[in-house]
């Protein structure tokens, strides 16, 4: 079972809920449980999580090289791309390898082969033991690199790779709502969705609630600094029959603990919240 | 020599310059050879989604422009395009005419 913790606003707290559920799940309810950060452009779930590192490597995506001796300038390399990275001049071709969404396209289809595809290092994979019934995964996009979707997708093949019928595999996923958010979410089976009871997060939360409906997804929501701002959130889950699956509330503890990179088990106040976000998961999900 | 200016509507020498380059709405082509002076409309690319920049330097190339004139400033992949062409770039001009452009390009005054 994959479940993704999203958010439209940034900030809200999809770190803190990914690490502490993980946790609470393997601990105290003594899951297998698999977390992944997706957020590879700034991924911090492992600011919180000590484990050891099994295993670090680098992640490559294919991408189009030009091959001068074999090229006639026909052309049909530029007007096939979608992406609008390749450009056909008189006495070169260029491939703007950042823009590049690795369709091969360009690749299979040049009629002189003069395009073949070679791996280019977009990032690094870590894998991480926390304890024997939690596994970490953590993707970290290189500096200069425009897509975080390719190595998203790579480290959720990782992951995928280490649960068995028995586990729950939890995304920490990208804010917004556009393409790495969709690549983050658009195989779980549940997508938690975490606000704050701000403006901001109201008006995020109804975008990312958008999204997920049009991906057909299962919502749960979260509100996380409970007790600041106003009720519309609620009233507006109400209205949208969204269940509220716990309150995280806003705390000076709590703000204390995260300063400091450490999880938040010794706040009752949480712990309580993790259990009703655990027994609202397992409903969702049919597990017993 | 061939001309080409960045603009966003055609009224002929009198077409301001643009500020963009690769979303400039088309582009004035003026041969010094025939007198002509022709509009190439650049609509596809200035809705592009992204690689806007790539294509319009492609169109320029296409032109066979010697030199070209914006107002504002060339991206990096624009850049990379027009300097494998070998055209000459001539940027933030501002927004004046493509005419007051040609003449202070024929006076020199950009270097």
């Amino acid at each position: 079972m994959k479940i993704a913790i999203a958010s439209g606003k940034g900030g809200t707290g999809k770190t803190t809920l990914s690490v502490n559920l993980a946790y609470y799940l393997s601990g105290k309810l003594g899951k297998k449980v698999v977390l992944a950060d997706l957020d590879v452009e700034e991924p911090n779930s492992g600011l919180f999580l000590k484990g050891k590192l099994l295993k670090e490597q680098p992640e490559y995506r294919p991408v189009p090289v030009w091959q001068p001796d074999k090229c006639t300038f026909c052309g049909k390399c530029n007007s096939l791309c979608n992406f609008n990275a390749i450009a056909s001049l008189p006495k070169t071709i260029l491939v703007f390898k950042e823009l590049c969404h690795s369709c091969y396209a360009c690749s299979e289809l040049c009629p002189e082969d003069a395009l073949p595809m070679e791996n280019l290092k977009m990032g690094i994979s870590r894998v991480f033991s926390i304890n024997q019934n939690f596994t970490f995964l953590e993707g970290v996009l290189d500096i200069g690199q425009e897509s975080a979707v390719p190595l998203i997708k790579k480290i959720k093949e990782l992951a995928e790779n280490k649960i068995n019928k028995d586990s729950l595999l939890l995304f920490d996923s990208p804010p917004g709502t556009s393409c790495p958010v969709i690549e983050a979410t658009k195989d779980a089976d549940l997508v938690i969705l975490i606000t704050e009871p701000t403006p901001f997060g109201f008006h995020d939360l109804r975008l990312a609630v958008k999204t997920m409906r049009e991906l057909d997804k299962k919502i749960l929501v979260v509100i996380n600094r409970y007790g600041i701002g106003n009720k519309d959130i609620e009233k507006y889950c109400k209205k949208q029959n969204i269940e509220i699956a716990g309150k995280i509330p806003y705390s000076r503890k709590v703000a204390e603990l995260y300063s400091k990179g450490l999880l938040l088990e010794s706040c009752l106040e949480v712990q309580k919240e993790l259990e009703k976000i655990a027994k609202q998961i397992y409903t969702n999900l049919n597990i017993y | 020599m061939i001309i080409v200016f960045a603009v966003d509507s055609d009224k002929g020498w009198d077409s301001l310059i643009s500020s963009r380059f690769g979303r400039a709405q088309g582009f004035l082509c003026f041969s010094e050879e025939n007198g002509n002076l022709d509009f190439h409309s650049n609509n596809e690319n200035a809705g592009a989604g992204h690689g806007a920049g790539i294509q319009t330097g492609q169109l320029i190339a296409k032109l066979k422009a010697d030199v070209i004139i914006t107002g504002g400033d060339i991206g990096p992949k624009a850049f990379d395009v027009l300097s494998a062409t070998n055209v000459k770039m001539i940027k933030d001009v501002g927004e004046i005419s493509a005419k007051q452009a040609y003449e202070n390009f024929k006076n020199n005054m950009y270097q």
